[in-house]
């Protein structure tokens, strides 16, 4: 059974494709690394794969189930969580409760139990609140689980979003750009992190401009660019790669 | 910490123990009565549309799901129904209606949702009178009275004073189921689409599915005041559910704050008081509102509810600890 | 239904999108720029109705310029009302809607006060009608048509030809990089504010020897722009010109025949335009 299939995937935002006939495979448990230059697709990809867009042609499928035009709370429920560029937290939430809150695929209680406040929805919630701490201690912010996200510094911000992220039982995590911002020595303990979680089983589609780090952890990269993938291979191969080269090079002779 | 819920719950004790005592002891004037009877429907309709900013949309309509358990309940009054069957077939009515409303329209973006809302909300006069089986605009009448099942034949519920406790026991119940909401799995996430819909989206909380929900149930119990309402007021005519009556609701409920359960009461009651005083400048009303709604959205965001963080300070009598 | 009907029904569908358009371009422009919703739109209509009553009746000032001043005033407390209130609250969706019901609230509760809630009346600038087609149509009801369509023109040229029409399209579409280009973001902002509030007042201005004038003919104002904007989308002149000439002629053909049941009809369709085409039928730009 594949995990992650990618089929002729195209998606049109009117004349301009953003995405063209791409195909791709994610291998369970590996650490994907999906790069290119700015506009490329990368997130237009995440957004398709999450669904927040629907294809315009082509097909996604997770586990050999199609998931193209299922909506995103779906495609959580089957699996796939999705972490955003921009802030990926709850804000006016304390920290614990952020990940409470996201614990929503780990609760048994429906709707009736939780609101009559049943014997059952309380041992339920019992057992999601203690691997909330979990979560929290194995993210080394246990310390910060009452205070606002929005009082956190940059960095444990961004080790939050990853934490909410992983209170919603993820087999296939999609980061975007989870290291925006960060320093060397944050970007480092994010990306033992990262590998921490695909030790625990999780697959993990990684999209980021920072390069060391995206070298230093994933064993596969796909280079995107205009919508297509120009690449596909080890780290090593993408690095000597020509065309890789061009395609970044291309990209700043535009910038300026 | 018990020590806080302690104190808390014996406030509530004595709070509700005072609204039971108020009208049998104090206070026998059957105006006084009247107004805070008025605030009890106001109250139940400030504190369901709460549940709408809850999951961050704003509702200027609310007051159209009010008229539709008002006409249904005197309807099936004047049937020969018993209120206490009209009472939850009006809310539930209402709160179809609300799906019915919400599952196409809560997925906009908020700005164009209250648009809709407005557009709904000031239909609902016209409609009104428009509409032969309601009225028109003489207004439906001789709404009966609900009764009481005994055993010995039925009381009626027909002064003041039996309405007043009527009127408390559904507001009770509805803080009660409110305020349950609230600590519910369902409240946070609420609070949390309120926020981050897209992050919410992504973890697997369906929001779409969660939004209707409030929002149905938001319009229930606004189908359960305007329940209350038509035997109470005996005849029901378009103008009692304009848009400016919705308003109303709406300035409660901002001012009084949307943070705790308790805030649309707190509103409700600032507001209903400084009314009282008001009576008869109904400009000068409408000024106040709009210096209120004003003012609580540049100084107090959270409303007068949120201040209630800052009564530990002044108890202590020093400075505030930031 | 004979010639000189239709031709009537058509003069009255003209003249009524044409306070339509001017409301809707008003408050598509403050969308645009301001990317926000103006709840209080329609007692800048409301405004502008009462400024020519004092001007025109009472002052006994010419009509036109009455047009001018009204547009004028309402233009200044707009640009002061963005500055000193809409301003500080940038970027925050919900408490600016409730700002703009606060606003809304506010000048309708001072014009209730100063102006007293009986119905005014505005005389006719214009005496006397053509007759076109078998139907008598009256030289005030040519004037709005005139008046409407000029202003249109005028701000679709200012906004494609001068400097400050495309310093405003530049902040509607990025407001960093027009800042970046050396926009002064927050003048453009302000005056974009005060010429969609002007707008608002021109068309309550033209309407007001029509009706009646009284403080609550904002709201209705309100709501049918609201309509136009729907039906033709938020953001660009064109969809308000065809919003206004549709809910016009609706409201001027069947609108006679629906009477009261005619807001059903709007509700309804503003639903389902809602639901499946939230752009509106002409998208937004």
């Amino acid at each position: 059974m594949s995990f992650l299939q990618i089929v002729e995937l195209t998606k049109y935002f009117g004349g301009i494709a953003a995405l063209q006939k791409l195909n791709l495979e994610v291998k369970r448990g590996e650490i994907l690394g999906l790069i290119g230059p700015n506009g490329a697709g990368k997130t237009t990809f995440f957004n398709v794969v999450s669904g927040v867009f629907h294809p315009s042609r082509g097909k996604v499928l997770f586990q050999d189930k199609e998931i193209s035009g299922l909506r995103t709370s779906q495609i959580a429920h089957r699996g796939i969580v999705r972490t955003f560029q921009a802030t990926s937290l709850y804000t006016d939430f304390p920290v614990r409760q952020n990940i409470e809150v996201a614990s929503r695929l780990n609760r048994k209680a429906g709707f009736w139990s939780d609101l009559l406040n049943t014997r059952f929805a309380r041992l339920d919630g019992e057992r999601v609140a203690e691997t909330v701490m979990t979560i929290l201690e194995y993210f080394k912010i246990s310390h910060l689980k009452d205070e606002l996200a929005r009082n956190l510094p940059h960095g444990y911000q961004r080790i939050l979003g990853l934490a909410i992220a992983l209170a919603a039982k993820p087999q296939l995590l999609l980061l975007d750009e989870p290291m925006t911002g960060m320093n060397a020595e944050e970007t480092e303990m994010m990306m033992s992190l990262i590998k921490g979680l695909r030790e625990r089983g999780i697959t993990i589609l990684l999209v980021e401009h920072n390069m060391k780090a995206v070298m230093g952890i994933c064993e596969r990269i796909v280079v995107l660019n205009f919508g297509k993938k120009i690449a596909e291979g080890p780290p090593q191969k993408i690095q000597e790669s020509k065309e890789v080269v061009e395609a970044y090079l291309g990209a700043e002779r535009y910038a300026h | 910490m018990d020590r806080k819920t302690g104190i808390q719950k014996a406030i509530l004790l004595a709070a509700v123990l005072l609204f039971i005592l108020l009208p049998l002891t104090i206070v026998e004037d059957p105006y006084f009565l009247h107004v805070l009877i008025t605030m009890g429907f106001s109250l139940i309709m400030a504190v369901s549309l709460r549940q709408i900013l809850m999951i961050g949309q704003l509702s200027f309509g609310h007051i159209f799901f009010m008229a539709v358990g008002a006409y249904t309940c005197a309807l099936m009054l004047k049937a020969g129904f018993s209120f206490w069957v009209c009472l939850p077939a009006a809310g539930l009515l209402s709160g179809i209606l609300g799906l019915v409303v919400g599952l196409p329209t809560l997925r906009l973006r908020g700005a164009y949702f209250a648009i809709l809302t407005m557009c709904y909300g000031a239909a609902t006069v016209p409609l009104i009178g428009s509409l032969g089986f309601l009225g028109r605009w003489t207004g439906l009448g001789d709404i009966p009275h609900p009764t009481i099942p005994f055993l010995a034949g039925s009381r009626q519920i027909a002064d003041k004073t039996q309405y007043y406790f009527l009127i408390l026991g559904l507001v009770f119940v509805t803080l009660a189921i409110f305020y349950r909401l609230d600590k519910s799995n369902f409240g946070a996430e609420c609070r949390a689409i309120a926020q981050n819909a897209s992050l919410s989206e992504s973890v697997g909380i369906r929001v779409t599915r969660v939004q209707v929900t409030a929002f149905s149930i938001a319009c229930f119990f606004a189908g359960i005041g305007g329940a209350f309402f038509a035997p109470y007021m005996r005849i029901l005519a378009p103008e009692a559910f304009s848009i400016w009556h919705g308003a109303d609701f709406l300035v409660f409920t901002v001012i009084g704050g949307v943070g705790h359960v308790l805030g649309p009461l707190v509103g409700t009651m600032v507001i209903g008081m400084l009314n009282e005083f008001l009576r008869g400048y109904p400009e000068i009303q409408t000024i106040i509102y709009a210096l209120a709604l004003i003012s609580a959205v540049f100084f107090i965001p959270g409303g007068l509810i949120s201040l209630r963080f800052l009564i530990p300070q002044w108890i202590k009598g020093g400075a505030p600890s930031e | 239904m004979d010639l000189p009907f239709l031709m009537q029904c058509t003069i009255n569908a003209v003249v009524l999108a044409s306070t339509y358009i001017l409301m809707a371009t008003g408050l598509s422009l403050i969308f645009s720029i301001l990317k926000i919703i103006n709840f209080a739109h329609g007692e800048f209509y409301m405004l502008g109705a009462f400024s020519v009553y004092y001007t025109c009746k009472i002052a006994q000032i010419n009509f036109f310029a009455s047009l001018v001043i009204a547009m004028i005033i309402l233009f200044g407390l707009g640009t002061i009302l963005e500055r000193k209130l809409w301003k500080p609250l940038r970027d925050q969706e919900l408490p600016t809607v409730i700002l703009s019901f606060g606003v809304l609230l506010l000048l309708q509760g001072i014009a209730m006060l100063i102006f007293g809630e009986k119905d005014k009346a505005v005389p006719s600038a214009f005496e006397g009608k053509i007759t076109l087609w078998g139907a008598s149509i009256t030289w005030e009801k040519i004037a709005t048509i005139l008046v409407a369509a000029g202003t249109i023109l005028f701000l679709h040229l200012m906004i494609r030809r001068t400097k400050i029409g495309k310093a405003m399209r530049a902040v509607a579409q990025d407001r960093e990089a027009a800042s970046a280009q050396g926009i002064r973001v927050n003048r453009i902002m302000s005056l974009g504010f005060g010429l969609g509030c002007s707008l608002a007042a021109l068309a309550g201005a033209l309407m007001a020897p029509a009706y009646f004038v009284n403080p609550y003919i904002g709201v209705t104002a309100l709501i049918n722009s609201f309509i136009v904007v729907v039906l033709g989308g938020l953001g660009n002149i064109l969809g308000a010109v065809v919003g206004g000439l549709v809910l016009g002629f609706i409201q001027s053909f069947i609108g006679v025949y629906l009477g009261g049941l005619y807001h059903i009809f709007a509700l309804l369709l503003i639903v389902v335009l809602l639901v499946v085409k939230p752009q509106g039928l002409l998208g937004h730009g």
